[in-house]
């Protein structure tokens, strides 16, 4: 069985993580744009990290025959000053056209600020304009709820917004509802401590379906492992779930929605 | 999509893990305790907000995890 990984930031893992991950069968990985840990210090700096993770970083996936794919934003914890943000924003188009770049993302929220939400929805203005797939980042602990609801509201409310075409990740049990009623796609991280369980997962996909449910590990800088998405495999094995089940939920559907972008490379099984 | 195990099998699947995460918390409030200083953090909302937390893990009514995380969750009006 083949494994997608739809979200790591190798940017910050060594290639260990790659052999690791061919090991493990997984044949394509996508990379949104986010922090670095630091706030970068000129607008230039990101057109640096984009050319990064669309150009470098691929040549790297591909020596563990690893598709590697990336999306391309001005991330929500660099967001609260406007201008700064527009900047970055007037440079994107010139990625968003390249054959391995899926999207806008991972736009969102962090601190749930006025500043943040007007660069998420300019940003959202600029993926209907080119037709782009939207990742979303939704914020962490005890800011996730009120982001998510603020987010989902506006696209909800914007009324152009066609739901199938745009990701929520970071979902729990307390955010992943309210998205899957209205049609979006539901990420599921997991991540030692602070979001998702193996565990956790399989019972969000018993409770909610298979349908429009993706899994990542999101593997960073800070503590995570990519293994933690071949773990929450094994787990819905355990959980005696067929072969069939799993192959949906860790290559079907991100196929599917990747897909979308017409970029990604993959193609279900199942059609 | 249901689980396919019955419920006394996911009984004997996750019992020790369950076991275990209480323990754990347990074994946290009381290394919290036993320290210097203990009255300030007792009174730390963080673990205020735990121990309603584990009220709802010992009722009946279901979705605890859902309900756990939105207690641990800031309130609706505040700055934004
Ligand atoms: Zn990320």
């Amino acid at each position: 069985m083949k494994i997608i990984e739809p979200h790591v930031h190798m940017i910050a893992r060594t290639v260990q993580d790659y052999e690791r991950m061919a090991r493990m069968h997984t044949v394509a990985i996508c990379e949104p744009a986010f922090w670095a840990g630091y706030d970068r210090t000129s607008p230039q700096a990101f057109h640096d990290y984009f050319t990064h993770i669309s150009e470098f970083e691929p040549t790297r996936a591909a020596q563990y025959l690893i598709d590697h794919y990336c999306w391309i934003c001005i991330n929500p914890k660099e967001a609260e000053d406007v201008e700064f943000s527009r900047e970055v924003i007037s440079f994107m188009p010139e990625f968003l056209t390249k054959p391995n770049v899926l999207g806008i993302g991972e736009i969102g929220l962090n601190k749930n600020t006025r500043n943040e939400m007007i660069i998420f929805e300019e940003q959202v203005e600029l993926a209907l304009k080119m037709d782009q797939l939207i990742w979303i980042h939704t914020p962490h602990l005890q800011d996730k709820l009120k982001g998510t609801k603020m987010m989902l509201d506006y696209l909800v409310g914007h009324g152009g917004v066609d739901p199938a075409r745009v990701c929520f990740d970071h979902t729990e049990e307390h955010t992943l509802p309210m998205l899957h009623e209205k049609g979006f796609w539901c990420a599921m991280t997991v991540y030692p401590v602070t979001k998702n369980s193996p565990e956790r997962v399989i019972d969000l996909v018993e409770k909610f379906s298979l349908d429009r449910m993706i899994v990542d590990a999101s593997g960073d800088w800070g503590p995570s492992d990519p293994a933690t998405l071949h773990d929450t495999l094994f787990q819905m094995r355990l959980r005696g779930h067929s072969d069939k089940s799993v192959e949906q939920l860790f290559y079907n559907n991100p196929c599917r929605f990747l897909g979308q972008s017409g970029k990604f490379k993959p193609q279900p099984t199942d059609v | 999509m249901k689980s396919p195990k019955s419920a006394p099998e996911l009984v004997d699947q996750f019992y020790l893990h369950m076991r275990s995460a209480l323990i754990e918390t347990a074994a946290a409030f009381d290394r919290i305790q036993g320290a210097d200083d203990a009255a300030t953090a007792w009174e730390d909302p963080r673990l205020e907000e735990l121990r309603e937390a584990s009220k709802i893990i010992s009722g009946d009514d279901p979705e605890r995890a859902r309900r756990i995380l939105e207690l641990l969750s800031v309130k609706e009006e505040g700055d934004a």
